[in-house]
């Protein structure tokens, strides 16, 4: 089972130094919420261009988003309808403005290509890798034990598919005595995560013992992270994208078909 | 004779509850490979807590190298290697390379120490090609495999495992045993409990047997104590009640 | 002996952090409309770690999918998630487990202050997901609240009233 959409690979993305890919992904996210409809076009190329490049298949990602596009079909119906503005056609007595269906477009498009950031990024880095970067940004935050919180994702991580499983197994238990009949709601949940929560405080508890019995302490060897020119090229490479996105260019370019 | 790297003197540890162990002393020297025999909750598990510190006697003493153990316990928990019973609760690291790694992160080693050890042990137990997995995805054998290169990444004078073969299948439990068993042949000294006899006790140097109340009964060579092992409730090896002699002792 | 560090507190945050994040994948059909599990663990973590712990539970929670785990519901991740038009829920699951943790300590850690401050955790989750939600899609106040609280209420009726039941169960079993 992996529920993680880490895709093993060796590509240039793939090696890139964590704290710079996480540093690009927020930049570019940032950026696209300023950008205009030649910026969102240009980083939808630029991401194309990445996402072939790392060797995802285009139809494997519009499965992992159908939901999340769904739901940005709602939210483009609901801004064309909601905004005032020239009429541009009706359907059933609903008036669908120009101007609501030019800012539903940018806005979906946003929330789409924010969402492709992400997901490139979530398939091309580890999570244990993660955890590092995690640890080094937390770092100059006062009052934030960065240590301890990387050891707390890395036990999270640990566990999360065994956690799944025996969620799944007393489900298993449960309904195989009938459980499943039950009409009263609270009862149900209660037999479900009583028992799971039983498991997991146990497992804390050899857990802890585990830990002890390893020298466990806070006062540990701190990841390495390995740096090169590519970093420096990747992070030129984003500063350039940023730029040319937040770049005003309807003002130069006039974009007849919305104005 | 060695010195002993272990000694064990008159200890006691009762629990409110019920169960514990009494007034158990004996010694650990370099290369010794000890079964800690008897039935369920006669106390092993309570023992072997106390060799590493994480249970400190009510009486009694336990040395390490002729020093308490209660003295320097990161010293003890790192000379005293210690494989828990159940796998999946005990391994910390969300990769096997991380889980390896965990130990001497602990214990501040340099980055390229540890690199080096941890890629020198997982070779050593047959785990390289399995580093980048997460552990909840590997088979039985190899997450007891993986528990124990987290102990010896360590360089532990003594191994010590608590029931290693619960919930394993029968050919990873022989393949545990000649991990185990070549482990002890390079030097490691190595502590077992366990009520399941069968394939181990020819490999064994010594034997330890717990009765019922928690005490020592018998200290001997494996060999020497097959006739006492019904009485004191635990199986006996298959060759001994079918009557054959015993296949060559390994040790 | 070696500094002593809070490992118990710790190993149980990192294991609600997990079941928060199992919470999105796993469903209890009642009725036709299946009910998430996931709000239920935030108000869990309040009632059984506390105010403090609670926040760092809900804190690495939020923190692995703003890093781009699939922790999210229907395993989606990421800045475009937590800042999308259905985040706001996701980080009033912060000031949520803050006031949970707080009132239930304030009210003895019994049933019926443990009900009260579900009740209020859930309802500082809406307070911070209905606004949200009515800026993201330009909606009415009415639709809002139509939209992204009504269908919500009866399944939270239930999830409150099985964590109030379950934490009061399974607290003298956790050691902090």
């Amino acid at each position: 089972m992996n529920i993680f959409t880490f895709h093993c690979g060796s590509t240039a993305l793939h090696r890139l130094d964590v704290r710079y890919k996480t540093a690009l992904v927020c930049m570019v996210s940032l950026a696209l919420l300023k950008a205009g409809f030649a910026g969102c076009f240009v980083c939808f190329l630029a991401l194309s261009w990445l996402v072939y490049a790392t060797g995802i298949s285009y139809i494997h990602l519009a499965a992992q988003l159908k939901w999340f596009i769904l739901l940005l079909g709602i939210m483009f119906i609901a801004r064309s309808l909601t905004v005032q503005g020239t009429p541009f056609f009706s359907f059933f007595g609903l008036v669908f403005t120009h101007e609501g269906l030019a800012q539903g477009a940018l806005v979906v498009m946003r929330f789409f290509l924010v969402m492709i950031t992400g997901l490139l990024f979530s398939a091309t880095t580890r999570p244990a890798d993660l955890k590092s970067a995690a640890q080094w940004y937390l770092k100059p935050i006062p009052f934030v034990p960065e240590k301890r919180v990387a050891i707390m994702i890395s036990l999270f991580l640990r566990f999360l598919p065994l956690i799944l499983t025996q969620a799944q197994q007393i489900s298993d238990a449960v309904n195989a005595r009938c459980g499943n009949l039950n009409k009263n709601p609270v009862r149900r949940i209660r037999y479900l995560v009583l028992p799971l929560l039983k498991k997991i405080f146990l497992a804390a508890d050899s857990l802890c013992l585990a830990m002890d019995a390893r020298c466990y302490s806070e006062d540990r060897t701190d990841p390495v992270f390995e740096t090169g020119k590519n970093e420096m090229r990747f992070l030129g490479a984003g500063l350039f994208l940023c730029l040319v996105m937040i770049c005003p260019f309807h003002i130069f370019v006039k974009m007849t078909f919305w104005s | 004779m060695d010195h002993p790297i272990l000694e064990i003197d008159h200890l006691t540890h009762l629990f409110t509850s019920g169960g514990g162990i009494q007034n158990i002393s004996f010694q650990v020297f370099p290369k010794e490979y000890i079964l800690v025999a008897g039935p369920n909750g006669c106390g092993k598990t309570t023992l072997i807590r106390h060799l590493n510190g994480l249970l400190l006697p009510a009486s009694g003493d336990v040395r390490l190298h002729g020093k308490p153990v209660k003295s320097d316990i990161t010293t003890a928990r790192r000379t005293v290697g210690m494989v828990f019973q159940d796998a999946d609760t005990q391994i910390v690291g969300d990769t096997v390379y991380d889980e390896v790694a965990f130990g001497p992160e602990n214990l501040k080693m340099p980055r390229h120490i540890i690199q080096q050890k941890v890629m020198q042990t997982l070779a050593r137990l047959d785990l390289s090609l399995l580093k980048d997995r997460n552990p909840a995805t590997l088979s039985g054998g190899e997450k007891r495999r993986l528990t124990i290169a987290g102990i010896l990444v360590m360089d532990p004078e003594i191994i010590v495992l608590d029931e290693p073969f619960a919930n394993l299948d029968h050919p990873s439990s022989i393949s545990l045993i000649k991990t185990i068993q070549a482990l002890n042949q390079g030097g490691q000294t190595i502590i077992m409990a366990t009520h399941d006899l069968e394939e181990v006790i020819t490999c064994a140097t010594r034997m330890l047997i717990l009765d019922r109340q928690g005490c020592l009964a018998r200290d001997g060579r494996p060999g020497d104590l097959l006739l006492d092992l019904a009485a004191h409730g635990i199986k006996e090896p298959c060759f001994f009640r079918m009557g054959y002699s015993a296949p060559p002792w390994q040790a | 002996m070696p500094p002593a560090y809070p490992l118990r507190p710790m190993v149980n945050t990192a294991l609600f952090v997990a079941l928060i994040s199992v919470g999105a994948f796993i469903a209890i059909p009642i009725g036709p409309v299946p009910i998430v599990l996931q709000n239920m663990f935030v108000l869990l973590a309040g009632l059984i770690l506390g105010p403090a712990w609670g926040l760092a539970c809900v804190g690495i929670y939020l923190l692995t999918g703003l890093a781009g785990l699939p922790v999210f519901a229907g395993g989606t991740s990421g800045i475009g998630k937590l800042f999308g038009p259905t985040g706001g829920y996701l980080l009033g699951y912060l000031p949520a487990v803050l006031v949970t943790g707080v009132l239930s300590r304030a009210l003895g850690k019994r049933l019926g202050g443990d009900i009260l401050a579900a009740v209020a955790g859930s309802m500082v989750v809406y307070a911070a997901g209905v606004p949200w939600l009515k800026i993201a899609f330009s909606l009415s106040w009415g639709k809002a609240v139509a939209a992204g609280m009504v269908p919500f209420l009866l399944g939270d009726a239930v999830k409150i009233a099985a964590a109030a039941v379950i934490a009061g169960k399974i607290r003298p079993l956790v050691k902090l």
